[in-house]
């Protein structure tokens, strides 16, 4: 963001966004985000009535989870 | 019971509200920025131009006010659930309210910084 300010540090932080240890930083906060973001959806969908009995809770949350597990992977391959 | 003095607003329900409410706004947001991102691989020339446009920096304020709401109280609901006599005997109470001093602290950071970044370009 602060990057938009000049041209140098830009592409600065291109060699600075290939170090491993940045790299896993920002990967762990979109996977936090990913999750975060499922759980989230389904706040909103049991807000208007959806899965709210037990099964459909567990079945919402399952699927939270395998979502979230999916955008992880894939926040990795594009991080990387 | 908590005296309602951390929370973004006095009332449960309105609290309930505002969550909702960030919470649709930084769904709309999200996507288009992981879209924008995901789809456009953008070099200087074209992240200079998205944060040039003034739509985008009012539509990103609108996200970052969304995000200090949504903290604010989340962090509250956390504090609330966790800092407790139960645990923290007597100082409880007084720990939670630096905790939630703590929160707000970051959270006008976050909101003073961003403010800063867009329009200082």
């Amino acid at each position: 963001m602060a990057v938009s300010s000049e041209t140098n540090f830009l592409h600065i932080q291109e060699e600075w966004l290939k170090t491993p240890l940045i790299q896993f930083v920002v990967w762990a906060c979109l996977s936090g985000l990913a999750y975060h973001f499922c759980a989230g959806i389904r706040h909103m969908l049991l807000d208007f009535g959806y899965f709210e009995s037990i099964s459909g809770g567990q079945i919402s949350a399952w699927v939270t989870i395998i979502f979230s597990i999916i955008l992880s992977v894939l926040s990795g391959v594009w991080v990387w | 019971m908590v005296a309602q003095v951390g929370s973004l607003s006095r009332n449960g329900l309105l609290d309930f509200v505002f969550q909702r409410l960030s919470a649709y706004i930084l769904t709309l947001y999200t996507a288009f920025i992981v879209g924008f991102f995901l789809f456009t691989k953008p070099d200087y020339e074209e992240l200079a131009a998205l944060f040039a446009a003034t739509p985008f920096k009012w539509v990103t304020l609108l996200a970052v006010l969304s995000v200090a709401v949504h903290a604010w109280i989340g962090t509250w609901i956390i504090g609330t659930d966790y800092i407790r006599p139960f645990s923290f005997g007597r100082f409880a109470a007084p720990l939670r309210g630096l905790y939630q001093l703590g929160c707000v602290s970051l959270n006008f950071v976050y909101v003073a910084w961003c403010i800063h970044i867009l329009w200082s370009l």
